[in-house]
This record gives structure tokens, C-alpha cells and sequence, in this order.
């Protein structure tokens, strides 16, 4: 294992998500946008709940959804660098199957880190003031991570379906949109509705990062019991994603 | 330190292939491709040695299976002393592979192209600079090595693509069809390049359907039709012995065919 090939790695990620406006406005700066727009008109409407305002309702859900996007950017990097044949030449140098995962680990740890950073951030500058401790972010990181993981399995299985970038950008919002419709910031608009949220990764990490923000404590049980789901069903959609990317790398 | 080809080997061929199939297994009820169909042949040690066929013939399917990216049906394939199936891991160190694609990331500069596949090679920074900028003013690409690939024209991203190739100075080079879809004057630049690499003793083995590639750059060839080899030579000996003006009419003589026809 060569830390050199792994940052190598990592770098090309981070200047991808920089240099294409695509992944750039999608990935990092529309959850932003959406958080200031929201928050200078919503900052300050109780709505339906008397305890909470809407904003502070949705910002969760507004975190997760960044971490949804990851679904497009890895369906479009993948399907695109197969299409250009990069896959391939890849797979001709040293580069091992076990340094790749890797390098991938540590890109999908960062992105993460970015949007939790930029977006909590416009979140802060618009007055939200969350309950959480220090120990309560590192645990809404870990959620965050977590989805990011989920949905870096379900960009790879994803990119398996399309030809080229463009498909799979495209259907990569088959699992973005339901996820984002019943499980992120979006209050449901039919009766009923959100009584299935629990068949989506998201809805784990929108509940999780609720209960923390609202100042719940650490020790409540079902704080970590949603924590476990999650981290099982990432893990799955994430193996599977590999198992998925292995087979069609030299496609 | 650089990586070597298998000492064992050293004074002998550098590609060794023996009975050689690779078959896909048909879907829907077709029956089975047999894209490779025992095929066999040598390469020598700082030889040039083509595949020539019209598409579909199998060619890029043998560069596939010896650069690691597909595993035969059959047969054995040696690559600098390494067997295939085996020793993958030695054999990429020693070897480097230009795809027929352009494979090169749109949103990197020429040089950050350059400078990844270089990394991935564990090649120090010095040693990159160094021989990046060799291979980029022998190209013509050195002006341009800032900028996004995403502004280069076809036959610039060849170009660079054929530089990657290069950039860690590998023992055996694989180019799978190097001069596809270039204009003329392009092609011969490459040639030109193809030729002084080859002066340096590298073993080279290319893929092509251009019979003027082929007649050009190459030592020996070998003419593959439907995953079969069906002539295999140096270009001259081939066209003297089927006593014929050149290998594309080798091609017709022996299958009926033009190589081109297909494309």
C-alpha cells in the first residue's frame, strides 16, 4: 500500500469536484444556496410547530440532501471515466484494487466534511443555533459520512446501468429525488406520506442530525439504535457498489 | 528503484504467447465469440511488433489479456518474463498502455495528466518534470501543457494519451490502435516520435489497421482475422513471399477481404 498513489487518488477527487462546474454546483454550493435563501425567509416562521421554526425544521434534512448529491457525482466521474477508457489504463499501472478503495474512503470522508462545513456555516451566518455539544457534531459527522458512503454505493451501481456521464447523471437522481422527497428537508405534502421515510438511508441521517441539533442526549438509545441501521445499510449499499464496480472497471 | 523485467528472461523474448483464446460466452441463445482462437506468436526484446486486422479481428482483446485487463480462455501469455495469469502485479510495473481512447481526465492540464499516471508509477516529482517535458516538446504539446485537456483537439489528446504512455519509462509499451482518427500530417508526427522511441530499445506492440502504420513502424507483424493469426513476418517478407505490392493485399490474397472494409 503506497500512501503517494493513494493521495494521488484523492487529490484528482478533490480538483474534480473544484474544476467541474456540474459536480461544483451540485455537491457544494447548492445546499448552501438553498440554507441562506431558506433561512432569511423561513428563519424566523414557526409554521405548523410551535417549538421550532421551519428553517430549523428543514436544515437537517438540507445536510443530508448535500450528502444525496454524492449519488450524482460518483455515477457521472464513474460511467464518464469508463466511457474515456481512464478505467482502463488505470488498471494497467501498479495502482492495487485495495489503495483505490482507500484513496475513495478518504475522498468520501472529505467531501462531506466540506459541505457539513460550508453548509452548517451558512446556517450559523443566517442566526440557526443549534443545541449540540462537541461531542454531538463529531456524531453528526459520523451520520453524515455514513450517508455519503450509502450514496457512493448507490452512484456506483448507478454508473453500472449507464453509458456514458450524461445517463448517469441523469439516473442517479432515481435515487436521489425519493430520498429527497420523503427523507431530507422536504416537509411531506400528502398525508401519510412520511410514514414509509424509513425505507430510505437518508431518513436515518435527517432524524439524527434532528435529534442532535435539538440538544437530545447522547446517551438516548434511539439516537444510536438509527446510527446502527444506517451504518448497516450503508455498509451493504456500499459493498455492493464495489462488488458492482469490480466487475465492470475493465468494461 | 526502477522495475525490471524478469531477469530469467532478459536475453530472450519479451512477449511470449502460446495457443492463446479468449471467448465470450454468447447472451440471448447466440452462440459463443471466439474473439481470440488460439493464437500464437513471440516478441523480441526491442521489437516493434504489429497486430494488423480490420476491426473486430481480436487485436485489441491480445493487447486486453496482456496488459492485465482481460484473463484468457486458454493458452499461456508471458509479458517481460511474467506469466499473465499469475504475476499481474510485476508485470505492471514493467509495461504501459495506451487505450484507443483518449483516456485522459478532462478537467487536469495536459501536465496534471502527465503528473497522476506518473504518481501512480511512484515516480518522484524531479523525475516527472524531467521527463515530461522531454516527451512534451518531442510532441509538439509543450505550450499547451497548462491548459485543460477539455481544449484539446482529438489528435492533441492522442498525443498526450501516447505521452502518459511513455512517461514511466516502461520496458514493454502496448498501443492499442495509436494513431486512430488522427489527420495525416498527425499520424506522421507520431510515427516520427514511434520511431525514435523505438531507437531507445523498447519493445513495442501496436494494434493497427492502417497498412501504411503497419509497413511503416514495424519489424514483424501479425495479420489476424476473426481472433485467427493468418500471416506473421516482417511487412517486406510478407508482401515478397504472397508476391503482392503490399499488406493490404496480403490481407485480400489470403481471406478475400480488404482490411478496411469493415471500418
Amino acid at each position: 500500500m503506497k500512501t503517494k498513489r493513494i493521495l494521488t487518488i484523492v487529490k484528482m477527487e478533490l480538483l474534480r469536484v473544484l474544476r467541474d462546474p456540474v459536480v461544483l454546483v451540485f455537491t457544494v454550493l447548492l445546499v448552501p444556496l438553498l440554507i441562506l435563501i431558506f433561512g432569511l425567509t423561513m428563519g424566523s416562521n414557526y409554521g405548523w410547530h410551535s417549538e421550532y421554526t421551519i428553517f430549523e425544521i428543514m436544515l437537517p434534512g438540507f445536510l443530508t440532501y448535500a450528502c444525496l448529491m454524492t449519488i450524482y457525482d460518483v455515477a457521472a466521474s464513474v460511467a464518464g471515466e469508463r466511457a474515456l477508457g481512464i478505467q482502463r489504463r488505470i488498471n494497467t499501472t501498479p495502482l492495487t484494487s485495495a489503495e483505490y478503495i482507500l484513496s475513495q474512503l478518504i475522498s468520501y470522508t472529505i467531501k462531506p466534511l466540506i459541505q457539513l462545513f460550508l453548509g452548517f456555516g451558512v446556517a450559523l451566518i443566517v442566526g440557526y443555533r443549534p443545541l449540540a455539544t462537541a461531542a454531538g457534531y463529531l456524531l453528526v459527522i459520523v451520520f453524515l459520512v455514513l450517508l455519503t458512503f450509502c450514496s457512493v454505493g448507490f452512484g456506483l451501481i448507478t454508473a453500472h446501468f449507464a453509458k456514458s456521464a450524461g445517463a448517469a447523471g441523469g439516473l442517479a437522481f432515481i435515487f436521489i429525488v425519493p430520498q429527497q422527497i420523503f427523507a431530507t428537508f422536504i416537509p411531506p405534502v400528502f398525508i401519510g406520506a412520511d410514514s414509509f421515510k424509513w425505507i430510505f438511508p437518508s431518513f436515518y441521517a435527517t432524524e439524527g442530525l434532528g435529534y442532535i441539533f435539538a440538544g437530545s442526549s447522547l446517551t438516548d438509545l434511539y439516537l444510536w439504535m438509527i446510527l446502527g441501521i444506517l451504518f448497516a445499510i450503508s455498509i451493504v449499499i456500499y459493498v455492493i457498489g464495489i462488488l458492482v464496480y469490480e466487475k465492470n472497471k475493465n468494461k | 528503484m526502477k522495475a525490471s523485467i524478469n531477469k530469467k528472461y532478459a536475453n530472450s523474448n519479451s512477449i511470449e504467447v502460446k495457443d492463446l483464446k479468449k471467448h465470450f460466452t454468447g447472451k440471448r441463445g447466440l452462440e459463443d465469440v471466439k474473439a481470440v482462437d488460439g493464437v500464437s506468436f513471440q516478441v523480441e526484446n526491442g521489437e516493434v511488433f504489429g497486430i494488423l486486422g480490420p476491426n473486430g479481428a481480436g487485436k485489441s482483446t491480445i493487447v486486453n489479456i496482456l496488459t492485465g485487463i482481460s484473463s484468457p480462455t486458454e493458452g499461456t501469455a508471458i509479458v517481460g518474463g511474467f506469466n499473465v495469469k499469475t504475476e499481474l502485479k510485476q508485470i505492471k510495473k514493467v509495461i504501459s498502455m495506451c487505450p484507443q481512447e483518449p483516456s485522459v481526465y478532462k478537467f487536469l492540464t495536459g501536465f496534471e495528466n502527465i503528473q497522476f499516471f506518473g504518481n501512480l508509477h511512484l515516480m518522484s516529482k524531479k523525475e516527472i518534470m524531467g521527463r515530461s517535458e522531454e516527451l512534451l516538446k518531442m510532441l509538439g504539446l509543450y505550450e499547451a501543457r497548462k491548459r485543460k485537456t477539455k481544449g484539446y483537439s482529438g489528435g492533441m489528446l492522442r498525443q498526450l494519451s501516447l505521452i502518459i504512455a511513455l512517461i514511466n519509462e516502461p520496458d514493454i509499451l502496448f498501443l492499442d490502435e495509436p494513431t486512430v482518427g488522427m489527420d495525416p500530417r498527425a499520424r506522421r508526427k507520431v510515427w516520427e516520435f514511434l520511431g525514435s522511441i523505438k531507437k531507445q530499445n523498447k519493445t513495442i506492440l501496436l494494434t493497427t489497421h492502417y497498412i501504411e502504420e503497419a509497413e511503416a513502424l514495424c519489424d514483424r507483424v501479425a495479420i489476424i482475422d476473426y481472433g485467427k493469426l493468418i500471416a506473421i513476418g516482417p511487412p517486406q517478407k510478407l508482401i515478397e513471399e504472397h508476391e503482392v505490392n503490399n499488406l493490404e493485399e496480403v490481407f485480400l490474397k489470403i481471406t478475400g477481404r480488404r482490411i478496411l472494409e469493415g471500418i
